[in-house]
């Protein structure tokens, strides 16, 4: 295998492409105050992956960033605080119009 | 709290919980199918996204099939519903999204709760960017976005190929797919699948997007350590001996996704609440739910079907939730008429051969020793408490010789996952630094509620 | 069977808190003790319990004299012991329901403070501004400083390490099936691991100790009684205090109340940031289930007196059998059918607060015949002097 320089293309909150859904509607969510699309019928897990944001909270001892691990319900690392209730699983969540998401919960 | 009565409870809208609720349905029962998905099917079947065929997968189609002609009924979507808990007498609890707490009290349950990806530690596993497998498939097959921008899968068994090929095909670049298997495990793979062209079909149309798509595939390579600050942005990996050490320089590949599993596990959670007996079977994934012929469990009136009773995919699943809904009815006082007692011997016969390719699939993803012993000290390994390797190796080493023992000392799998993510790797870890035992611990059982759930709607909702 | 295994000063039975205490404060008087565990350290009782060293929950006299004493004992091993066990003195709330409540506590308060505890009643504005989380109509509380918490399964390694580190050997997967006596006194012990020859035998097995003592043809009142907790998701700091209702003394001390509804409270915030929320106190056998009825009603008395925990997650629920004595009162000492036995168990849901004092009693028996204090109102013979015990347990419980 052939040794790969590293691309800078990692910059944070740049979109991850998503594919046109027919007969889905597009809502917008606000994650941590600022507006992110989405489309209806998807987890919050994979609107906040779309908009690239990956941390979705910090470990509760060691405070390092944590992201979806199983994204089936099971790891509990995609908690996130869902309209002001902290613990939401965010593969599990559906998203709403104007639903209110936090990231930066434990 | 509300109390429902219904005749039969199926936990999981999977394909095995799909099958038994169409052939219960159909006698006329009354059916509570529960699932905490937004939309039923589990793994198999919910990728809606792009549902046209189901391809060439024949258990996927029926599984497709029965999943529409349920939608087709239903005026509405049932809302997700997440078990919370099942006692004694096979009362569940049962929590929706709004937090409303439902008691069901049916006269059978069907456990058909599925399996969850085994994951294997390394250093950096923990950043954001490195996902299950599953996730993957998730993201890209059921949501219609891309796991990463340039993706590399790992591990071992068929679910890395998917998930790589499920995002090449979506227009992902997928950088890399590293399988920790030799070349020999993938013979005796491709041997076992020769009685399977259908399966076989799948896994060369895998690996035929991929190279289409330039990506790089190695058998017996592995992840090192995954790299990045705060999130994923280099892979480090080398080549792997047969035992999971690695050899060889280690080489940088650029990624913002890392997708790895080495197999599944059953998830036991409500089967060993339930106080279903365990048995072990390494080739079937490790525990898994003991049951007789008709899939009834050792407690009088649970049945499991699918993952549960061992890892053996889709099909298996599809057959044994018929065969569990034959058993329920009748447990149920029903007698079978006599083609319901040939349906159930040929279902019986199916069965068997989908066990036989389970047992195949499991042997090219078994975990050699080598990826567990080079963990680091300093990587985390229980996610919820923050646990790391060297604390598990220093508590085995002052005397905590069980999974139990080192629950009770180090916290693990008293977080909110209540051991899930980190109980089968713990068990692996524990059995290499004590070499042994020979028929391994069960796992820690989980308690209700196996999903968190609030105090107010365990108190019986809001006080009016 | 290995042949260092062959004799012992004393075999102490149980891995829980109060045999792990028995074995180090044997081994702190110079002797060499086998603890012997059927299972794991800590995977009874002392293992499914909340960690609260409340010293307002004990019977006037000589039960409280004995839990200051256990108290000042856990402070001074924090030094001791190789671990440490999260011991946090935060103080304590008795949280009162209504006048009744109110009235019945004005008399147990005064009893208290005529034997030292550092006790004293405050009204509802006074108890919400040391617990800001309690329930705006909070009727009143008894408040006391020297309340305090610990990790249970902290405390019982800590003690076994101890031990261990002392000289005393401990045999975790080593099932007792059976004693040998010569003369009517004990000369050994058999295990699931070979004999032990041994001239005292202490049996600290908590809801399991009748059976035991059954193999040696006695009969003890000790009953299991079920209480289950919940354990909700780590949180930030939301109680100052270690809280239990009134209604749990009351239940404490008469059966017959425990059927009133409600669930007895107990609460504390664990170090970690997780509450553990208690607690049922039934007569269920030997089940270990934890049931929806108990879930509901911990929830349901919770959230009552402290509302902010409506929308807190619990993560998880478990049950312990509590050993339960007729007179609320724990089996401490020789038994006069058996020499050579030694009881220490039937500490209910005090095995946690009393274990340090537990163990050097018995410690102190073993070595020179007689503990420094006088405890004979927990003597095994208050028992063996009735003409059939089991008679009189059946008459009182369930």
């Amino acid at each position: 295998m052939k040794r790969k320089e590293t691309k800078g293309s990692s910059a944070r909150g740049d979109g991850y492409h998503q594919a046109a859904r027919p007969g889905h509607r597009s809502i917008v969510i606000r994650v941590d105050g600022r507006p992110v699309p989405a489309v209806e019928g998807q987890s919050v897990l994979a609107a906040l992956h779309a908009a690239g944001i990956l941390a979705l909270r910090r470990s509760d001892l060691r405070g390092e960033p944590r992201g979806a691990l199983c994204g089936m319900g099971v790891c509990f690392e995609c908690r996130v605080t869902v309209n002001g209730r902290p613990g939401g699983q965010a593969c599990l969540t559906a998203v709403e119009d104007g639903m209110d998401i936090r990231t930066d919960g434990y | 709290m509300d109390t429902e009565h219904c005749d039969v409870a199926i936990c999981g809208a999977g394909p095995a919980g799909l099958a038994a609720a169409t052939v219960l349905e159909r006698a006329g029962l009354r059916v509570r199918l529960l699932d905490e998905n937004i939309q039923p099917g589990g793994q198999l079947l919910r990728h809606t996204a792009k549902r046209a065929s189901g391809g060439v997968d024949r258990a996927r189609r029926r599984g497709l099939r029965m999943l529409d002609q349920r939608t087709a009924k239903e005026r509405q979507r049932p809302s997700p519903q997440r078990v919370i808990g099942i006692f004694p007498d096979r009362e569940i609890l049962a929590a929706d999204a709004g937090e409303h707490v439902i008691r069901l009290k049916p006269r059978a349950v069907i456990l058909a709760t599925g399996a969850r990806e085994r994951y294997l530690p390394f250093a950096g596993w923990t950043l954001p960017g490195v996902m299950g497998a599953g996730a993957a498939q998730i993201l890209v097959k059921t949501h219609g976005v891309l796991p990463a921008r340039r993706l590399v899968a790992a591990g071992a068994g068929p679910l890395i190929y998917a998930a790589a090929a499920d995002t090449a095909t979506a227009g992902g670049r997928v950088a890399a797919v590293l399988d920790q298997a030799g070349w020999q495990d993938q013979w005796r793979l491709a041997l076992a699948l020769c009685r399977r062209p259908a399966k076989m079909l799948e896994g060369a149309a895998y690996i035929i997007r991929l190279q289409l798509r330039g990506c790089r595939m190695r058998c017996g390579w592995r992840v090192r350590s995954a790299e990045g600050r705060g999130r994923l942005e280099q892979v480090v990996v080398s080549r792997s001996d047969a035992q999971g050490f690695p050899t060889g320089a280690a080489m940088t590949i650029a990624a913002d996704g890392l997708a790895i599993g080495w197999g599944l596990v059953a998830n036991l959670d409500l089967a060993s609440q339930a106080g279903c007996r365990l048995a072990h079977d390494a080739r079937l994934g490790g525990w898994v739910v003991d049951t007789d012929q008709d899939l009834a469990t050792s407690v009088p009136g649970i049945y499991a079907a699918g993952e549960v009773t061992g890892i053996g995919g889709g099909a298996k699943a599809l057959v044994e939730g018929e065969l569990a809904a034959l058993g329920v009815l009748t447990y149920l006082g029903g007698s079978l008429g006599r083609q319901a007692e040939a349906r159930r011997r040929r279902l019986n016969r199916l069965r068997r051969g989908e066990l036989a390719l389970g047992r195949a699939l499991a042997d090219a993803s078994r975990v050699p020793p080598g990826v567990l012993s080079g963990i680091p000290d300093d990587t985390v390994i229980c996610r919820c408490e923050d646990v790391t390797m060297g604390e598990i190796r220093q508590a085995v080493f002052t005397g905590a010789d069980s999974l139990l023992s080192l629950k009770r000392t180090l916290r693990l799998g008293m977080g909110i996952c209540q051991g899930r993510t980190c109980g089968p790797i713990v068990a692996d870890v524990l059995a290499l630094l004590t070499r042994g035992p020979h028929v391994p611990e069960p796992p820690w059982g989980t308690r209700a509620p196996i999903k968190p759930v609030t105090l107010e709607a365990l108190a019986g909702g809001p006080e009016t | 069977m290995s042949h260092f295994l062959q004799e012992a000063d004393a075999v102490v039975v149980g891995g829980g808190v109060i045999g792990a205490s028995v074995a180090f404060h044997l081994t702190c008087a110079g002797l060499r003790p086998v603890l012997c565990e059927g299972l794991d350290l800590a995977s009874g009782s002392s293992g499914a319990c909340d960690g609260l060293v409340f010293l307002q929950s004990k019977k006037p006299g000589i039960h409280l004299h004995l839990a200051l004493e256990s108290q000042r004992r856990l402070e001074a091993l924090r030094c001791v012991l190789p671990m440490e066990f999260e011991y946090l003195r935060r103080g304590g709330l008795v949280v009162i329901g209504d006048e009744a409540e109110y009235a019945a506590m004005e008399r147990y308060v005064t009893a208290q403070r005529q034997n030292g505890l550092d006790v004293r009643l405050v009204d509802g504005c006074e108890a919400r501004r040391l617990e800001p989380a309690l329930a705006a109509g909070t009727h009143a509380a008894a408040y006391s400083p020297l309340d305090a918490q610990i990790n249970p399964l902290r405390l019982t390694f800590a003690l076994a390490a101890g031990a261990r580190r002392n000289g005393a050997r401990i045999l975790t997967r080593t099932r007792v099936t059976g004693f040998e006596r010569r003369a009517g006194a004990i000369c050994a012990v058999a295990t699931s691991r070979g004999s032990i020859q041994t001239g005292t035998v202490v049996l600290a097995t908590g809801a399991d100790t009748p059976r035991l003592a059954s193999l040696m043809g006695l009969d003890l009142p000790i009953r299991p009684r079920r209480g289950q907790l919940l354990v909700t998701a780590p949180l930030a700091p939301l109680l100052r205090h270690c809280l239990i209702s009134a209604h749990y003394i009351a239940v404490k001390y008469d059966p017959a109340l425990a059927a009133r509804d409600g669930a007895s409270v107990s609460m504390e915030q664990t170090e970690r940031g997780n509450l553990l929320l208690g607690s049922t106190r039934e007569f269920a056998g030997y089940d270990r289930h934890t049931t929806v009825a108990g879930i509901q009603s911990i929830a349901a008395a919770c959230t009552r007196i402290v509302p902010a925990l409506k929308t807190v997650q619990v993560i998880r629920s478990f049950a312990g059998l509590r050993p339960w004595t007729p007179d609320g009162l724990p089996l401490l000492g020789p038994v006069p059918e058996v020499p050579g036995l030694l009881l220490a168990a039937g500490h209910e849901g005090d095995g946690i607060a009393l274990s340090a004092i537990t163990g050097a009693l018995i410690a102190e028996w073993i070595t020179s015949g007689h503990p420094h204090i006088d405890v004979q109102d927990f003597s095994p013979a208050r028992f063996s002097d009735r003409a059939s015990p089991k008679l009189a347990v059946n008459g009182i419980a369930s």
